[in-house]
């Protein structure tokens, strides 16, 4: 028997398998190997002389008696949980600071919210509906969206910590169950967040591309920008990697219009690109929205879930709130910030990544350097660091110690 | 320009040839309107439209009704422009 030289994740993915055409595994060896009962493609890793394959599960014994077979890693999913997210664009060193968002009013106009969840209890300050019968979130997506603004973490001991854990909430329901909804709904939110006082509002939703910011939804973001004094960070959409998809109102002039960048510091290929239909540059910036773990609204069945009361997904909706939290983190440091300020110091610090301006912006968000600039600790812009066009390779996790939140060198070495 | 001679309110051409072609289906359309819409909530009503949403941060109204008479607005000097109450939806893949 050979049992010892299976990871013990794949005695609970053997079961799914039969559904799913096999089982995915990392097979680490000795010299050339092949394994002719393996599935589709296969892939090499030179730095520990392993393969990527799938494999019928009915073969795994075989695989394992093989003697030229060192172990078998069952091929988890990987995630970039906020734990690893929120500290890529730097918010914990601005808590170190004393500043969690406390007492900002931020604004989520998106499919409501579970008030019950732990990691926001206390916080929400009001909610308004303006689509389906209830105010609670019947799809999932506001609450996520929520939980990587301005969750606590306390249902994970705090490991799932938002960029702003301090915020009071706002939370505007305008898209159904389905995560539909319509622009004049949407723009009954921000108005209705407007009237809150919201300092921030968070629209992580948008129509289809091209647009040139002339639309009635980007018309009103943007006099609630320059009317009404409020930050407002928009996802730029999920229709990349195809030029010009930013949709409205992620092409209005004066919002941050926010992409997403994987854990490596990659632009994902479905964050949408521009320029918007009147030449103009979107998205603004990138933040982390890949496989993003946040919480999970009761009775919803959107994403992966992780662990209980958290899921995983991915999108440039995923990314924005992380944009939301860091302007609330700047407006307590410094309450009268203007909106124009805030995008400025966060466009001004951002790490160049080297990719063109219309899919990254001014680059991935590093909020700590915003927030030194905007106090004063940091005369003017730090000089843009290269990116690290080779990151260092970092060994396999051990055996039995994923919690499936790999850090980044780890999830692009799986990556097939 | 009308037949009046007034200058029309803005709205697509390829929008204003599907509410033409289609005069007695319901469409839902975001009229964007100078100052003080709430004025004119009682003009869209006697006209037959459904107000949905009443907006002043930018003034105007989101309203459903034929497209017939959503094409009279045109002419109206108050209506600045009318565009179609497009869907949304998240951004999560």
């Amino acid at each position: 028997m050979s049992i010892h030289k299976l990871d013990p994740h794949l005695k609970t993915q053997v079961s799914a398998a039969a559904e799913e055409g096999g089982v995915p595994v990392i097979v680490q060896h000795k010299g050339a190997f092949f394994f002719p009962q393996a599935v589709g493609e296969t892939q090499h890793f030179e730095l520990i002389n392993a393969t990527a394959m799938t494999v019928p599960p009915e073969s795994l014994q075989t695989l394992a008696e093989n003697d030229d077979v060192e172990y078998v890693w069952a091929d988890l999913p990987v995630h970039t949980c906020l734990d690893v997210s929120v500290p890529r664009i730097a918010a914990p060193a601005v808590w170190a600071e004393g500043f969690d968002g406390s007492g900002v009013k931020l604004a989520i106009v998106d499919t409501g919210i579970d008030p019950n969840h732990a990691d926001f209890s206390g916080r929400i300050i009001a909610r308004k509906k303006f689509i389906g019968s209830s105010e609670d979130d019947e799809n999932g997506h506001g609450t996520h969206v929520a939980g990587i603004a301005a969750g606590t973490g306390a249902a994970s001991n705090g490991k799932y910590r938002g960029a702003a854990s301090g915020a009071q909430l706002y939370i505007a329901k305008v898209l159904d169950k389905n995560g539909g909804g319509s622009m004049s709904g949407v723009m009954a939110g921000i108005e209705w967040a407007v009237g809150q006082g919201a300092q921030v509002i968070n629209l992580s939703l948008g129509g289809s591309g091209p647009c040139d910011g002339s639309d009635a939804l980007s018309t009103m973001c943007d006099a609630a920008v320059t009317q009404a004094g409020v930050m407002l960070c928009v996802a730029a959409g999920n229709a990349g990697p195809g030029a010009s998809t930013v949709g409205s109102p992620g092409c209005a002039k004066q919002v941050l219009t926010v992409g997403a960048s994987d854990d490596n510091d990659n632009i994902t290929g479905f964050s949408s690109r521009g320029p918007t239909s009147d030449g103009r540059v979107k998205p603004n910036i990138v933040f982390p929205g890949y496989g993003i773990v946040a919480p999970q609204a009761a009775g919803t069945q959107l994403g992966q879930v992780i662990a209980p009361g958290y899921i995983s997904l991915n999108g440039t909706s995923m990314a924005t709130p992380h944009a939301s939290g860091a302007a609330c983190l700047l407006l307590q440091a410094k309450p009268d910030l203007t909106p124009t300020q805030i995008k400025s110091a966060l466009r001004n610090t951002a790490v160049d990544l080297g990719q063109p301006a219309n899919a990254q912006g001014s680059g991935r968000s590093d909020v700590f350097a915003a927030y030194k600039i905007v106090t004063g600790e940091t005369p003017s812009p730090d000089p843009t660091p290269p990116p690290d066009p080779t990151p260092s390779p970092t060994p396999p996790a051990p055996p039995g110690q994923n919690d499936g939140c790999l850090p980044s060198s780890l999830a692009k070495l799986f990556k097939k | 320009m009308n037949k009046k001679g007034n200058k029309m309110a803005a709205i697509a051409p390829d929008y204003l040839k599907i509410l033409q072609t289609n005069p007695k289906q319901s469409f839902s359309v975001i009229i964007r309107a100078h100052n003080n819409p709430q004025a004119k909530a009682a003009q869209l009503i006697n006209s037959g439209l459904t107000i949905t949403q009443t907006f002043s941060l930018i003034p105007g109204f989101a309203v459903t009704g034929p497209a017939s008479d959503i094409i009279t607005l045109l002419d109206e000097p108050w209506v600045i422009s009318i565009e179609p109450d497009e869907p949304v939806k998240t951004s999560d893949e």
